[in-house]
């Protein structure tokens, strides 16, 4: 059977009566990188959490190889779908590898302490994602691209196939952007799904293989990215409008309209 | 000696781990630096049943039963509410917070109506802190749950780093953070609740020992959890010695504890920060 990672029908509430998200129903199903845009509020953070079990659904479902998440024990959930949140906050300064580490912890029951095999799939993680020289620099002193790479260490650790990251390019300058993001379509030609919610289009269409755009909790269109990213479905969900450059082989930005906004 | 020494020696050992290795399960659990094993009530409750015991009896069994009782009702209390609210850290630390002044309201009540010929200075003396109490008879109890909790602690020690994660993180790891979360900051209570009992209100320990610890060992509780556990027992087997013999009556073990500990920790603790060049 196709390994995918599905969302059916689902909608999410946080206040009873105001959904957060309405009748979304997607997949990845092996695709790469799919980029999930919208506007702030627009239920971005809430879909990932859904997709990756932390959130169950009011209604639909989410389903992974077929297979209801809410039948699945959170510990074997943990091991085939990765969460990189936004912020990680240690309280305290863990260095990269106990970070890393910390993705063992759907395979060990709370009286246990890792193995020798634990301490070796964190190697292969770090040397996999060339963190292995800073394994034990805190994790606060290295830098915002090194903090995104050392979670997807985390993810990888934890043996997750689907990764899904919240807003991995939040922060990060043009080339720690495009380091993150060159590492993870290196991963996905790998084999590795990842589902990434972002506010930046031109980063899809770069490093998208699929998107998903969203507006007030709604899936108002998805497909490849030179499909969705035009300009008027971009006007729907961000509410100004936009306008597009092409070259020779397609489009390869989009900007907002500005020209338009001063005759106005 | 052994009658009345060995109780002692075991007692301050017993209490000075209790307090130092459940400060730093609050620091991590409670994702906040700054509190200590005092922070969710258990100690005001543990004050107002011994200080109850006091004003209704004299006898020490009761204020020790009476200490532990309270103690593990104010966590019960914190407990109670947090769990009905989805039991979030800033719930537990809000409602701990409001135990333990509620608690301190009866306390001030009960030192008012005391006889303050008599009752008033056994609270007081109490309050301050100190083992001469400590017996064979009186013991058990402490040692019991210490090395129950203790155990605990060993073995769950590396997961304890999970649990410093955000809820978001750490369910999405698949740990199951109310039920972890519950049970930890329980056998934490149940320390100090015990500690308390035995040896009165003793502050700093759980603050600063859990700091020295980390800035020693790191973060990483695999090793912090170890370090608090024997750097808290001997400080206050050194502190306990000081206060039975530095003058020909005892000084009251809080009162030494804050007149040495403090000044030696800002010291040691200076010392880190010009080394590291800062708090990181």
């Amino acid at each position: 059977m196709e390994m995918s990672l599905d969302a059916i029908d689902l909608s999410y509430s946080y206040i009873p009566g105001t959904l957060a998200l309405r009748n979304i129903t997607l997949s990845l199903d092996g695709s790469g990188v799919t980029f999930i845009l919208g506007g702030n509020g627009s239920g971005k953070t809430t879909l990932l959490q859904c997709l990756c079990g932390i959130r169950p659904p009011n209604s639909g479902s989410v389903q992974i190889d077929g297979r209801d998440l809410r039948r699945i024990h959170p510990l074997q959930r943990a091991r085939s779908i990765g969460f990189v949140p936004q912020i990680h906050e240690p309280v305290f300064t863990y260095s990269v590898y106990q970070v890393v580490l910390m993705g063992r912890a759907p395979y060990l029951g709370p009286f246990s302490s890792p193995q020798k095999s634990d301490h070796e799939r964190v190697a292969h993680a770090l040397h996999a994602l060339d963190l292995w020289e800073l394994r034990d620099r805190p994790y606060t002193a290295i830098s915002g691209g090194e903090q995104r790479l050392t979670l997807i260490a985390r993810g990888l650790t934890q043996g997750a196939k689907y990764l899904l990251m919240d807003e991995p390019d939040a922060h990060l300058d043009p080339r720690h952007q495009h380091d993150v993001f060159t590492r993870i379509v290196d991963l996905a030609r790998e084999g590795f799904t990842f589902a990434i919610s972002s506010h930046s289009p031109n980063n899809a269409l770069l490093y998208g293989r699929r998107v998903v755009l969203l507006a007030s909790g709604r899936l108002i269109a998805q497909g490849s990215p030179q499909e969705v990213i035009a300009p008027k479905l971009l006007q729907e969900a961000y509410g100004m409008e936009f306008e597009t450059i092409t070259d020779a082989s397609g489009l390869r930005a989009v900007l907002p309209a500005t020209g338009k906004r001063s005759q106005s | 000696m052994l009658r009345v020494r060995l109780p002692r020696i075991l007692a301050a050992l017993c209490v000075g781990a209790n307090l130092a290795v459940s400060g730093a399960v609050f620091q991590g659990l409670l994702r906040n630096p700054l509190v200590d094993s005092h922070i969710l009530g258990i100690s005001s409750g543990a004050a107002f049943g011994a200080a109850l015991a006091l004003l209704l009896t004299h006898s020490a069994v009761y204020v020790q039963l009476f200490a532990f009782g309270f103690g593990l009702l104010a966590i019960f209390i914190v407990y109670a509410i947090g769990l009905r609210f989805g039991s979030s850290i800033l719930i537990l630390v809000v409602t701990g917070i409001l135990v333990s002044a509620f608690y301190n309201a009866l306390l001030g009540l009960i030192k008012y109506v005391a006889d303050p010929l008599n009752t008033l200075p056994a609270i007081t003396y109490w309050l301050l802190g100190g083992l001469g109490g400590a017996r064979w008879q009186n013991l058990w109890p402490l040692l019991i749950i210490t090395v129950f909790g203790i155990t605990f602690f060993l073995l769950i020690r590396w997961r304890l780093n999970v649990l410093t994660l955000s809820d978001t993180e750490a369910l999405a790891l698949g740990i199951n953070v109310r039920r972890s979360r519950f049970a930890v900051l329980f056998v934490a209570s149940l320390l100090v609740a015990s500690s308390v009992a035995i040896s009165g209100v003793i502050g700093w320990i759980g603050l600063i020992v859990p700091h020295a610890a980390r800035a020693i060992v790191g973060p990483d509780h695999a090793r912090l959890i170890p370090a608090s556990i024997g750097i808290g027992a001997f400080i206050l087997l050194i502190l306990d010695d000081i206060s039975r013999t530095a003058m020909a009556t005892e000084i009251p073990l809080g009162i030494l504890a804050g007149l040495i500990g403090i000044p030696v920790f800002l010291l040691l603790f200076m010392r880190l920060l010009r080394e590291r060049g800062g708090w990181r």
